[in-house]
């Protein structure tokens, strides 16, 4: 549908706000142009619409030039919904979506509205969930029910492409996700193909099917979504600390921000850990959250937790929220804190006799892989010491506030210390 | 029952707008017939009246009574009428394309330009005979479209895209140029004649005649046809002026074909009528408060309130210090700020303060 060529261009004749873009948008698809400010996305789609002179390279709108099309031809296959939006006069909802009709107007003698101008508005409002704003004056709306009103005017225009420069800005979740879903519907449905800048890389990610990375002024890659392997480019591109992970429910990828200024803990402590024991419980109290892997019974899974609290059923404590609770009675619980290459680490077992349950904390940052692999390591050491059949609950947990550089080397290393450890300790307490 | 009628309100609301501007239009005329120095029975006017437009011998009185009604007061009412309905229908277009609330026929600097040539008449006391007595009105209008060519090519040199900012700016520049070259000539002009110029300046439509309409009304159908067939584009052009190329309108060509169109309508007006204030600047104004901003009627709608405001504003200032006469610019402010300001807060508080 629209195939750009080495386009380059901008305001500045000599510095070019674009440089050499070139990227494809096939029929019935979803592009996403995505890239921090000032890297030269809405400039990419003024050149498109011919708002700035192109300087070099172009752009094919089904195999035609696409400055070649006269403004009423483009406007009757693309139409763009733009973040500037002037209103100085008081026109209402329907009038301001009937403009859209104008490419299908200009020819006729009296600019006259047709049946189908009148279907098409209609159309286009009731999609956008605007029948009953009708005769509404715009500017008494809410940013989301402009914005909505400005994309039933780009609908009512019937395009094959439609060009939006950050729909969703100023919109909150739900707006956003109904704006979008709209578009995805359309695509769906009539074909619609959508190049749209978006500044949320998660919302690129769930409703794109091709993502554009621009950094200043161009284009670095063209992928079909996020991987793990594009954290370095992303923190590069966008100068900020970020982890990419799967979205939980969908097959698709989550980008997470990292704060560059870090939250740490307002105690300061030597230990990352603390045990007190109670009368009727022993609690483990973080410094700060764990990054935490319950497996077994009653396992919450991966979650984070602010320490754990063993106590008897019969006590019928009160457990402190983002604590894990382990209910055996705290005179059985063995514990054992040593420092492994100068990280703290903190072992926990109880044995009852059926079940053999045990938990293992380390100041040592750990991914959620590693976390995974060590809880199945202390399985097959429990499973070396005790009868095959010995079950339990496994909980594993790491420190990841204070990421001091540890290499992949040294976490390897870390790692082969700590099984030998935990496989020593195991034992020891037996 | 409410909400029926509501309906059936809202659905005929433009035709009720369109059938109340014209009769406006028919009720200013009939008055300012009606009503002058000279009492004149209501059969006789009728009768000169239907006579002339007709061509039915009608009339049977004295000849003066018929040069009376024919000659000065019906001439003069029909060019109040066309002065009044071209400055508004600039207005409106110049509003609506350069989205400025405070634009007016005479913001880019056109009328300026139409009253230097004018003045230049004046005060060198030209006479080009085979200009037949319109040597005035052909200098205005000549100066006039020299300031519009004057404007384009300033904003042509300092911006690409015909920005509504510039093309403002230079109407200034070009306004204030040529307001102090008037100024100049009439500190140079002895002091009797000065009257004259100012007179003129402040705008008038007593004795033009039947020559001075023949003179305006080709500037007005051009300059009104060429607007009223841009009404989508005037609305598409007020979501501004990237908004509306995406739109498919071809931004600069219609706004400069629009602007020109205007400045014929003002020209034309100026030129026969000298600068009458006001009615651009606040009649469009009054018709969106009635109609909304869509051009499809507020252009028809200014043509025709704007044109019935003005013959009014002339009655009122030929009989109010009879025999004595009024500038028409200093009635048609003094009497349409009032109501303008009360329309305005009658209106806001209706709509809730938005």
């Amino acid at each position: 549908m629209l195939h750009v060529q080495n386009l380059s261009g901008g305001y500045d004749k000599k510095h070019p706000a674009v440089h050499d873009v070139s990227f494809q948008v096939e029929k019935g698809s979803f592009f996403a142009l995505l890239g921090p400010n000032g890297s030269g996305k809405t400039t990419i789609i003024r050149l498109l619409m011919g708002v700035i002179p192109i300087s070099s390279g172009g752009a094919l709108l089904d195999g035609k030039p696409i400055d070649r099309y006269s403004s009423v031809e483009l406007a009757q296959k693309v139409s763009v919904l733009s973040q500037e939006n002037q209103m100085g006069l008081d026109f209402t909802v329907e009038e301001i979506v009937a403009l859209g009709r104008y490419p299908y107007q200009a020819k006729r003698l009296f600019h006259e509205e047709s049946e189908t101008d009148r279907e098409a508005v209609k159309e286009a409002m009731k999609l956008t969930h605007l029948d009953s704003y009708k005769s509404k004056p715009f500017i008494s709306l809410s940013g989301g029910e402009k914005q909505r009103v400005l994309l039933a005017k780009a609908l009512a225009q019937e395009p094959e492409l439609i060009i939006l420069d950050e729909p969703t800005n100023h919109l909150d979740i739900k707006h956003t996700l109904e704006i979008l879903d709209l578009l995805k519907k359309l695509q769906k449905e009539k074909n619609l193909t959508v190049l749209a800048i978006l500044h949320d890389l998660n919302i690129a990610s769930i409703y794109a099917d091709a993502l554009g990375m621009l950094k200043q002024g161009k284009l670095i890659q063209i992928s079909e979504g996020f991987l793990k392997n594009d954290e370095e480019l992303l923190r590069k591109v966008y100068e900020t600390d970020l982890h990419i992970a799967a979205h939980p429910e969908m097959a698709k990828m989550q980008v997470s921000f990292m704060p560059r200024q870090q939250i740490t803990s307002k105690r300061v402590s030597t230990s990352p850990f603390s045990v007190n024991e109670e009368k009727d419980r022993l609690i483990l109290q973080f410094d700060s959250q764990l990054r935490t892997l319950a497996l077994g019974k009653d396992g919450d899974g991966l979650a984070w937790s602010a320490g754990m609290m063993c106590t008897n059923i019969i006590s019928n404590a009160e457990v402190p929220e983002h604590y894990i609770r382990w209910e055996y009675p705290e005179s059985s619980i063995e514990c054992i804190q040593e420092d492994l290459l100068g990280s703290s680490c903190i072992l926990m077992k109880h044995w009852d006799g059926a079940e053999v349950h045990l938990a293992l904390f380390t100041e040592f940052p750990l991914s959620d892989i590693d976390l995974m692999n060590l809880s199945i390591s202390i399985t097959e050491s429990r499973m070396k010491l005790y009868p095959v059949s010995m079950t339990g609950r496994i909980v594993v947990g790491t420190d990841r506030s204070k990421r001091k550089n540890k290499t992949d080397e040294m976490k390897k290393v870390f790692l082969e210390e700590l099984k030998i450890w935990v496989l020593a300790k195991v034992q020891n307490l037996r | 029952m409410g909400s029926l009628f509501t309906r059936i309100y809202i659905n005929n609301r433009n035709k009720f707008f369109y059938f109340f501007g014209i009769l406006f239009v028919i009720f200013s005329i009939i008055i300012a017939l009606f009503l002058g120095t000279v009492a004149i029975t209501v059969p006789d006017i009728l009768r000169i009246v239907t006579e002339h437009l007709t061509g039915i011998p009608l009339y049977k009185g004295p000849k003066s009574t018929e040069m009376i009604i024919w000659e000065i007061r019906f001439s003069r009412v029909v060019l109040a009428f066309f002065v009044g309905a071209a400055l508004s229908l600039a207005g409106a277009a110049f509003q609506g394309l350069l989205r400025n609330p405070l634009a007016d026929p005479y913001t880019i600097g056109v009328s300026s330009g139409a009253s230097l040539g004018a003045v230049l008449v004046i005060f060198f006391q030209l006479n080009i005979i085979w200009l037949n007595g319109f040597t005035l009105p052909v200098f205005a209008i000549a100066g006039g479209g020299l300031t519009l060519l004057l404007v384009f090519g300033i904003t042509r040199l300092a911006s690409s895209t015909l920005a509504n900012e510039t093309i403002i700016l230079a109407g200034v520049i070009l306004s204030s140029f040529t307001g102090a070259l008037v100024s100049l000539l009439m500190a140079l002009t002895p002091r009797e004649d000065v009257r004259q110029i100012l007179y003129w300046l402040m705008g008038s439509v007593s004795m033009r005649g039947w020559e001075h309409v023949k003179l305006i009304i080709p500037f007005f159908v051009i300059g009104a046809v060429i607007l009223l067939l841009h009404a989508k584009e005037l609305n598409g052009l007020a979501l501004g002026d990237q908004s509306a190329q995406f739109t498919g309108i071809n931004v600069k060509k219609k706004k400069r074909l629009i602007l020109i169109a205007a400045s014929i309508l003002t020209g034309g007006a100026v030129a026969v009528s000298g600068a009458v204030g006001f009615v651009g600047l606040v009649i469009p104004h009054l018709v969106r408060l009635i109609s909304g901003a869509n051009h499809k009627h507020v252009l028809p709608l200014t043509l025709f309130i704007g044109g019935g405001y003005l013959v009014l504003a002339d009655l009122a200032a030929r009989t109010i210090i009879s025999p004595r006469e009024l500038p028409i610019g200093v009635v048609t402010a003094l009497i349409g700020a009032p109501i303008f300001t009360m329309l305005l807060i009658k209106e806001r508080m209706r709509r809730g303060g938005i």
